[in-house]
């Protein structure tokens, strides 16, 4: 009896997931908890184990196919054991309507004469009219990427044509349609960046997003860092970074200016009872936002230590979807790299970020005198949809206090 | 000088095209079963003659005399063996089958003989008959009076088929028909007899093997044939009103077939419906959806969809013979299966 491998559920709202290669080739033998496929969830990436050893028999669920949670993706068993595809649908297609349209599986029967070893490169099944076929060809667009008007619905050149209109055109068809490409390295746009786009624009196609700034004296917090490093980190290995000192005071503070902590809900806004702070982590090839639960009442040895551990696991791509999720607030600071002052964009659902530039030394005229403060840009960008401006500007006076003492 | 047009029954033009033709060309005559009507009736010799049973060549026999509109007996095989003679031999007949579900009594005269003498003669002989024919059902007149047909004549090589569907094609048509140098089957609906259309009143000719597009759309491509050009212009205005463009094409000759309007059509529309009433196993409907998915795959957005009578002969229970011929509804419901 062959083991079958499913589309596993790594987060509690991952619905689908897609293949994005398999690391061992049909036929070939696999070892329990070994790497055996890696899939794309629209938030990670993630290997997924081999659940028994013997050989990967057979692939139903070909590169870039996207499949609902529970899907079948394959099957393993000893070498030479006949792979029959169990009859009926998957658990994920007989509790989920949209199965039917995504699964590009095929059918037990067309399936089980298909030649051994195609699977793996062959395009996903697709339900689509001659016509669509060519038109997507002609244009150079992967027609199993063209969602159709209504779920198991043909997709005809209609459904081709809007999604031509809606999506940037690949790099393939740029190709075709230009007379002169210019040239240059064509990147594909998928996976992390491709999320990141998405994510961004709904936020700014969705929210009403405004920024509030204001240079901010910070010797409190410069003198709060050099008091406490040296012990701090000769205590715990652990180096104290700003950053660690921000989520600690913006965590707290967030308590007494509860609405941007909150998260707009169809019919209500809902305003957090913990702090779950996120910090943006900027990666070579994108930016992930962990999260620090419960930032409110953690101390600032479990910050830094969540927050060195986050970082280090989102530079490995090792993050799960639960270390990513649930998030009230964002911190994104680009200080290290120089920058002064910049306006963020929220992190939907959330209500706002904060952005934090470099502490730069600066003449400051105090009480008539000229004199040498260390001083941080703070922009605030809020969803003006929940939150005022003033509330907001309130916000930044109580954070610059907090830090200039 | 603009032409004159007169509106006329379907009826008339016939017996328009019969009769200009006939003025025409003296070698043109009519032969069939009371053509003329009441030449052998006692005592009925000096009244107006029946012109048919449905009165389509009446007032010809009064003007050509009974030389060139002859009352044959009930013998198809024997006046439709002696209309491919008599056009093999010099004439042009236009001999009335009168209804197309009697062609099993004289198909030799008409597969074996006249479709294929000019072909077996290396073009020294040809075969200028026309047959003309009715066809269809609605007429309450059972299953040995009602069918179509016209599906077994195009599937024979030599014979041209055609199916008017208004009256000005059916003089134009005809006209054409009878100077053709070819043995042609003319279909006319019994239910298309007193149907009203503008006719031009001079010469008319339509070319045969020349589709017409009865109503321009954008969305789905409807072919229909004869009475069911009239079916799909009423499921089209229906759909307009739904939104949908649907573009109706009589191919009016079958036989020789204008593919290239039927596929242009197809490739602006990349849908297909066909309208047929004929029987639908190995029929114009499969012959259509054939050619344009051989054609024209590439093209198509939606598996082309046939309205066809069923495959029975026609029933004689009214409430089932209404059910047996297409309608507007059903045309509109296999439109709107291939959006």
């Amino acid at each position: 009896m062959p083991t079958e491998v499913r589309m596993p559920k790594l987060g509690m709202a991952m619905k689908k997931g897609k293949v994005k290669s398999w690391l061992v080739a049909e036929g070939g033998p696999v070892e329990k908890g070994a790497p055996l496929l890696e899939i794309m969830t629209d938030k990670i990436n993630a290997v997924v184990e081999a659940p028994a050893s013997g050989v990967l028999g057979k692939v139903l669920a070909a590169a870039n196919s996207e499949l609902p949670v529970g899907a079948l993706l394959g099957l393993i068993g000893e070498p030479g054991e006949a792979m029959n595809v169990p009859e009926g649908p998957t658990p994920a297609a007989a509790s989920e309507t949209s199965a039917a349209s995504a699964a590009p599986v095929a059918s037990p029967a067309a399936k089980e004469t298909a030649p051994v070893g195609t699977a793996a490169g062959s395009q996903p099944e697709v339900l689509a009219s001659p016509a669509a076929r060519r038109l997507a060809r002609d244009l150079g667009i992967e027609i199993s990427r063209v969602p159709p008007s209504a779920p198991g619905k043909r997709l005809t050149t209609d459904d081709v044509e809007a999604f031509a209109a809606s999506a940037p055109p690949s790099a393939a068809a740029a190709q075709q349609a230009l007379v002169e490409v210019p040239a240059g390295e064509a990147i594909p746009f998928e996976g992390i960046r491709r999320v990141v786009a998405e994510r961004l624009h709904e936020s700014l196609q969705t929210m009403a997003q405004v920024t509030v700034s204001r240079e901010a004296d910070v010797a409190g917090l410069v003198a709060r860092r050099g008091q406490l490093a040296p012990g701090f980190e000769a205590a715990t290995g652990l180096r104290l970074s700003y950053t660690d000192l921000l989520v600690d005071t913006v965590a707290r503070l967030l308590l007494e200016h509860r609405m941007l902590n909150s998260t707009l809900e169809d019919e209500c806004i809902r305003v957090a009872d913990a702090v779950h702070m996120g910090v943006a982590v900027a990666l070579e090839d994108g930016l992930i936002v962990p999260v620090i639960r419960d930032a409110h009442t953690k101390s600032l040895v479990e910050i830094a230590r969540d927050r060195t551990e986050l970082a280090a696991k989102a530079q490995a791509g090792g993050l799960g979807l639960d270390e990513i999720e649930g998030g009230t607030f964002t911190i994104s600071n680009l200080g290290a790299f120089g920058a002064d002052s910049f306006t963020p964009i929220v992190n939907p659902p959330q209500c706002a970020i904060l952005g934090v530039g470099r502490i730069v030394e600066k003449p400051v005229v105090v009480a008539g005198e000229v004199v040498v403060q260390p001083t941080m840009w703070l922009s605030l960008t809020f969803d003006h949809r929940l939150v005022d401006g003033a509330p907001a500007a309130r916000f930044l006076q109580a954070l610059s206090a907090r830090l200039a003492g | 000088m603009a032409v004159a047009v007169r509106t006329l029954s379907f009826r008339e033009a016939i017996n328009e095209a019969l009769s200009q033709e006939m003025e025409r060309d003296p070698s043109v005559l009519l032969m069939g079963e009371d053509v003329a009507g009441g030449a052998t009736v006692p005592g009925f010799d000096q009244e107006d003659a029946w012109g048919g049973v449905l009165g389509v060549t009446k007032g010809l026999v009064q003007k050509f005399g009974r030389d060139r509109v002859l009352d044959t007996p009930i013998s198809e095989s024997g006046y439709i063996g002696a209309a491919v003679g008599a056009a093999a031999t010099g004439l042009r007949p236009v001999a009335e089958l009168m209804f197309v579900d009697f062609f099993g009594v004289c198909m030799d005269q008409i597969f074996n003989q006249g479709a294929k003498l000019r072909y077996m003669f290396g073009g020294k002989a040809k075969v200028p008959v026309v047959i003309r024919t009715m066809i269809g059902a609605g007429f309450r007149a059972a299953g040995q009076h009602s069918g179509c047909h016209y599906s077994v004549f195009t599937h024979m090589p030599g014979l041209k088929t055609v199916v008017p569907s208004t009256p000005a094609d059916a003089k134009g048509l005809l006209a054409a028909a009878i100077r053709d140098d070819d043995p042609v089957l003319f279909f006319e609906h019994k239910l298309l007899y007193d149907v009203q259309g503008e006719v031009p009143a001079g010469e008319h000719l339509i070319e045969l093997g020349k589709a017409d597009i009865k109503r321009e759309g954008d969305r789905v491509t409807v072919v229909a044939i004869g009475r069911m050009v009239q079916m799909a212009l009423d499921a089209a205005e229906s759909l307009s009103s739904e939104g949908v463009s649907v573009e109706v094409v009589d191919p009016r000759t079958l036989s020789p077939l204008d593919e290239d309007t039927i596929l242009s059509s197809v490739r602006k529309t990349r849908r297909l419906v066909v309208v047929d009433e004929d029987n639908p196993r190995c029929s114009m409907a499969t012959d259509l959806v054939a050619l344009v998915a051989s054609r024209a795959f590439d093209d198509l957005d939606a598996p082309p969809q046939m309205v066809t009578a069923p495959h029975t002969p026609v029933p004689f229970s009214p409430i089932m013979e209404d059910f047996y011929v297409p309608t507007p509804e059903k045309v509109a419901e296999a439109v709107r299966a291939t959006l």
